[in-house]
């Protein structure tokens, strides 16, 4: 993996996490795998945290849905790591997106019922949201490592249909404007 | 609905995996397991089956095979694959005839129709 490559981070940081506006991040395909692999992971926190805390048979389901798929995205993700014998490399986005997730998730254990059903449903939807623009306007089209692309390209398709899910669930909750 | 499911998950280079016959879940049903004369494939890919209808004969088999990442399932009132891991497979053989609706159970808006017509 060896080209490095401008990521206009900014926009998932700043959507994602509470942290201050950050200026453009360079990412290379080992941040950006080390990047993408912590989105999975924060979000199957935020399900186990659903699957705990809510009763509402759609909001279980979806977080169901996200443990099972994001950990076989991550799964292939190890698999390819392991197959190329590289590391992902830890970086600045990583990190933020490690720690606008300690807030969202302190925030959203502070909820119950259907404020916490909403909180953690709105909160997907805009995750999936800003992380599937990162994945497809910056993530694919900056990766060099071809199975890297690949991989990103089969997982965005995955996490467009989270997306959309997550906006059924939105709508079906009784979550006011 | 009478069916017969034969699981049988395959790895990529076609090794058999998570070998899981569920035939015997449905033994009340006055099912059991055993291969069909005629498999038709379905095909789940960037979540959605394909073709979305098809129709089989009385007594085949449909297999599904699942080319996404994430795990699919085939499921209706009175059938379910279970879980069909990357690469993997699923097959019921369909002996009662008519229309059976059917979804994937983790991501509802994947759904899909089989047509068993009756053997004259």
């Amino acid at each position: 993996m060896p080209r490095t490559t401008t990521i206009a981070a900014t926009a998932l940081v700043l959507a994602l996490t509470n942290a201050p506006a950050r200026s453009a991040e360079t990412l290379n395909d080992l941040e950006i795998a080390h990047a993408a692999y912590t989105a999975g992971s924060i979000d199957i926190r935020y399900a186990h945290l659903a699957m705990a805390l809510s009763q509402d048979e759609t909001v279980r389901d979806f977080a169901a849905t996200m443990i099972r798929d994001h950990a076989a995205v991550n799964d292939a993700a190890g698999a390819l790591v392991a197959k190329l014998e590289v590391t992902p490399k830890d970086n600045a986005l990583s990190r933020a997106l490690v720690e606008g997730a300690a807030a969202k998730l302190a925030e959203l254990r502070a909820l119950e019922g259907v404020a916490f059903d909403c909180a953690y449903a709105m909160n997907e939807l805009g995750y999936h949201q800003v992380v599937n623009q990162t994945v497809e306007g910056d993530f694919i089209p900056n990766a060099t490592v071809p199975e890297l692309k690949s991989l990103l390209a089969e997982a965005l398709v995955t996490f467009k249909a989270h997306e959309e899910h997550a906006a059924r669930m939105v709508a079906a909750l009784p979550c006011g404007s | 609905m009478r069916f017969v499911t034969l699981r049988r998950p395959r790895g990529p280079g076609g090794a058999l995996r998570v070998a899981g016959l569920v035939a015997a879940l449905f033994n009340g049903m006055g099912v059991s397991a055993q291969e069909g004369p005629r498999e038709h494939v379905v095909d789940i890919r960037s979540f959605a089956f394909a073709p979305a209808t098809i129709t089989v004969r009385q007594g085949e088999t449909i297999a599904w095979l699942n080319h996404d990442i994430a795990p699919h399932t085939a499921t209706a009132n009175g059938f379910d694959t279970g879980a069909i891991a990357r690469d993997g497979t699923a097959s019921l053989r369909f002996e009662t005839p008519g229309r059976y609706a059917y979804r994937c159970a983790y991501h509802p808006r994947m759904t899909g129709e089989i047509v068993v017509e009756a053997i004259d």
